[in-house]
């Protein structure tokens, strides 16, 4: 903890990024409306937070639904999708990592071009490819960005394998005759995992750009269901006549990148032993 | 000197900026059916008839035209009529005009005008076309189809082409905007009354709208009900709605075993509550549909608005066994303003007797290839009848040819009604189109949620600025303070 009080802006981040994903967590409880149900009467209408004399506290959206309810349960959605692309990112890329760094050779070699190709190919245009062939379901959603991150780890994984590797303790290790198995899961993989951290929190936000921005184009989440980047799609067309629409969904998404890249950066120091006294 | 002389001398000076939606693809006026290449098109090239915004037919090249039987109309042309390139217009440029858009099977025109069996000329300012069946939608589509001079080629004459009309062709940048220079010899005294008119392709509505508000343009198409209230706010702006001649119409999949059956159909119309999308989401800038097709049209029919019953669609859906019904609803992405919205609160009223609705927001394309493998259960969609004639819209939608590849509508008598209907006499074609509309509107192929309005905006230096119903922007009778 008194590490931490070095590093302020980690603990922002991470304030940030924790009120936002519980607020996110217990939308039942804190939604004040439904956030999918219509009300065609109540269009529009501006948010109470910036003296609207509605009811609403952020307002209303383009029929009617309470946008504080939506950003909740969108924030449900956008996070939930997230969390799961990074969490399935990681494994693939940190096992796959360690398969390259123990294995070496040929397997390296093939692993690596692999992951080269996959750099090569912009992103959202990879995703645009695949969604259009196989849809916009949860699943295909976590794969498309989790394919997109995967190679980050598997490259900071390798490198770090490939220090490890020459390391006295895992010569000792190997000299009594422990199985590759063994030194991998107990020896090698523990210290490859401060770097994992630190990509693992800032892509994070890149992850709910990313979702957002698919959302945005319409190949993410389908309406009605909620989630930022599709709020963010369907206000733009309010923009001149009712500004909040867009700025909710846009201001949240920019607070959750705000918090993981804050957090993720006071991550590297706090665990770069080179900064440690 | 002497030309800008006599122009002022009718009054003709300034320029005019028109902002348009849709961008144009073409400048071939037999290769598209789209209205933003309608509205441009109309301006270099003459069609034979034009129509007026209350559906009349009116002389251009043709100054007048008869149906001397079912199937030979004769047209008598106007002379002393040139190509902006001095070439005078004769009955050989209706002849090659009409042959070349039948013959040459990649013009996507084509195909309205395969009924053709020949085109003669009788002197040079009269014309008979006779027809392998009766054709009596022929002036209606004519008036979407510009002259040609008979030297004109393919590729190089569409680069930079020549027609009779008001405007001579200058420059065209693709998908930016098309620049036309006044024809000082027009054929109709005091048209047009500007030297110079630009359109501008911008379809992002919000940009338009901005760039008219900057008095950067002055005219803009498909205004939003939502932007209606902004515009008028805004000095120096007028804004015009007219009653469009477009019904929107989301249709069913009709070989899916679940909309098959008409009770499910009547089910999802009854659960539509067409007076909220009219007056909460549109803003009032829609009408009530009560007939297929919109008012103006030959055969319109007044059939009675439709019911909303929440509770007469529940019980249908349970004579039909269907209780837990589930409708995946396809759109393409972006093509009508306010879909989503729409589609959404469709949803939401479906879902009040017990439908569930997957709505599907699909890119244009990949939509389409869904509606052709039959992958939907219903398919948001419009129609506007750019012909001023419903015959190509029951043509394409309810004879078993047509709808192969959309619907899977196949009824015998409404073909039967639908060839009936093609006879020139505009009797007989009012009584056969009013029988096909009323078996449609008790069948329910489609849902028929609101005709459209169509807004513009404009800029209030403009005068003689006519609101069309189709769509169309035509600017030559417009001028310019």
């Amino acid at each position: 903890m008194s590490r931490l009080r070095r590093y302020p802006m980690a603990a922002v981040g991470g304030l940030i990024l924790g009120a936002v994903i519980l607020a996110a967590a217990v939308a039942p409880l804190l939604a004040p409306a439904d956030p999918i149900k219509p009300s065609f009467g109540k269009r529009l209408q501006p948010p109470r937070l910036l003296g609207g004399a509605s009811p609403y506290l952020l307002g209303t959206d383009n029929l009617g639904r309470d946008i504080l309810a939506r950003l909740l349960y969108g924030g449900r959605v956008s996070l939930a999708l997230a969390t799961s692309a990074v969490v399935l990112a990681a494994a693939v890329g940190v096992t796959v990592g360690l398969v390259a760094g123990v294995l070496g050779g040929r397997v390296d070699d093939a692993i690596m071009r692999v992951a080269d190709v996959q750099l090569a190919f912009p992103v959202i245009m990879l995703a645009i490819a695949i969604v259009a062939v196989v849809g916009t379901s949860a699943g295909a959603l976590v794969s498309v960005l989790a394919l997109s991150g995967w190679v980050l780890y598997a490259r900071t994984v390798r490198a770090s394998v490939l220090t490890i590797r020459q390391l006295d303790y895992v010569e000792a290790a190997r000299t009594l005759g422990a199985s590759d198995l063994r030194i991998i899961l107990l020896h090698i993989l523990p210290n490859t995992l401060a770097p994992i951290l630190v990509i693992g929190s800032s892509q994070f936000a890149t992850m709910v750009l990313l979702e957002s921005g698919l959302s945005f184009l319409g190949l993410g989440v389908q309406p009605p269901q909620p989630s930022w980047g599709a709020m963010l799609a369907e206000g733009r067309d309010y923009l001149s006549n009712a500004w909040w629409l867009a700025t909710v969904p846009g201001v949240a998404i920019s607070l959750v990148v705000l918090g993981a890249n804050l957090l993720g950066d006071g991550l590297r120091d706090l665990l770069d032993p080179r900064l440690r006294q | 000197m002497v030309r800008l002389g006599v122009a002022r001398a009718q009054g003709r000076r300034g320029e005019i900026i028109a902002g348009l939606s849709e961008r144009m693809l073409t400048l071939d006026p037999a290769n598209h059916y789209s209205i933003s290449a309608t509205s441009v098109l109309r301006h270099v090239y003459d069609p034979l008839l034009d129509v007026t915004n209350d559906d009349k037919f009116a002389p251009a090249l043709a100054e007048s035209w008869r149906a001397l039987n079912n199937t030979t109309w004769r047209f008598t042309l106007r002379k002393g009529v040139s190509f902006h390139d001095g070439s005078p217009f004769t009955a050989d440029s209706v002849v090659f005009t009409l042959k070349r858009v039948r013959d040459n099977g990649k013009l996507i025109k084509s195909f309205v005008y395969q009924d053709i069996e020949d085109v003669q000329k009788d002197g040079d300012h009269a014309v008979t076309v006779t027809t392998k069946r009766p054709f009596g939608s022929l002036p209606a589509h004519l008036t979407m189809l510009g002259m040609l001079p008979p030297s004109a080629g393919e590729e190089a004459f569409f680069q930079k082409p020549v027609g009779t009309g008001p405007f001579r062709f200058v420059s065209w940048t693709h998908g930016d905007r098309v620049e036309l220079a006044a024809n000082a010899r027009y054929w109709k005294p005091g048209v047009p009354r500007v030297e110079k008119v630009t359109v501008r392709f911008i379809p992002e509505l919000s940009t338009r709208a901005a760039a008219l508000r900057a008095g950067e343009i002055h005219v803009i198409d498909r205004v939003w009900p939502d932007m209606v209230q902004t515009l008028k706010a805004t000095p120096g702006v007028k804004v015009l709605d007219t009653p469009a001649l477009e019904a929107q119409r989301w249709h069913f999949q009709l070989a899916r075993e679940t909309v098959k059956d008409p009770r499910v159909r009547k089910a999802v119309s009854l659960a539509i509550n067409r007076d909220v999308i009219i007056k909460d989401l549109l803003l009032g800038y829609a009408r009530p549909v009560v007939s297929p097709i919109p008012p103006g049209l030959i055969g319109h029919t007044n059939l009675g608005q439709k019911p909303y019953d929440p509770e007469k669609a529940r019980q249908l859906l349970k004579e039909a066994g269907q209780s837990k019904l589930t409708l995946d609803f396809v759109l393409m992405k972006d093509l009508y303003p306010k879909q989503l919205e729409i589609a959404q609160a469709v949803a939401a009223m479906l879902g009040e007797v017990g439908v569930k609705v997957n709505i599907r927001n699909l890119e244009i394309a990949t939509a389409r290839e869904q509606r052709t493998a039959g992958n939907y259960d219903l398919f948001y969609s419009g129609w506007a009848h750019m012909p001023h004639d419903p015959d190509w819209y029951f043509g394409q939608w309810f004879t078993k040819a047509g709808a192969e590849k959309l619907t899977r509508f196949s009824d015998p008598r409404v073909e039967q009604l639908i060839a009936e209907g093609r006879v020139p006499d505009p009797k007989v074609r009012q009584q056969k189109y009013a029988e096909i509309e009323r078996i449609l509107w008790d069948e329910e192929p489609e849902i028929w949620p609101y005709y459209s309005v169509a807004i513009y905006a404009i800029s209030d230096k403009l005068s003689n600025f006519e609101a069309r119903r189709d769509y169309y922007v035509l600017l030559h009778e417009v001028g310019i303070a």
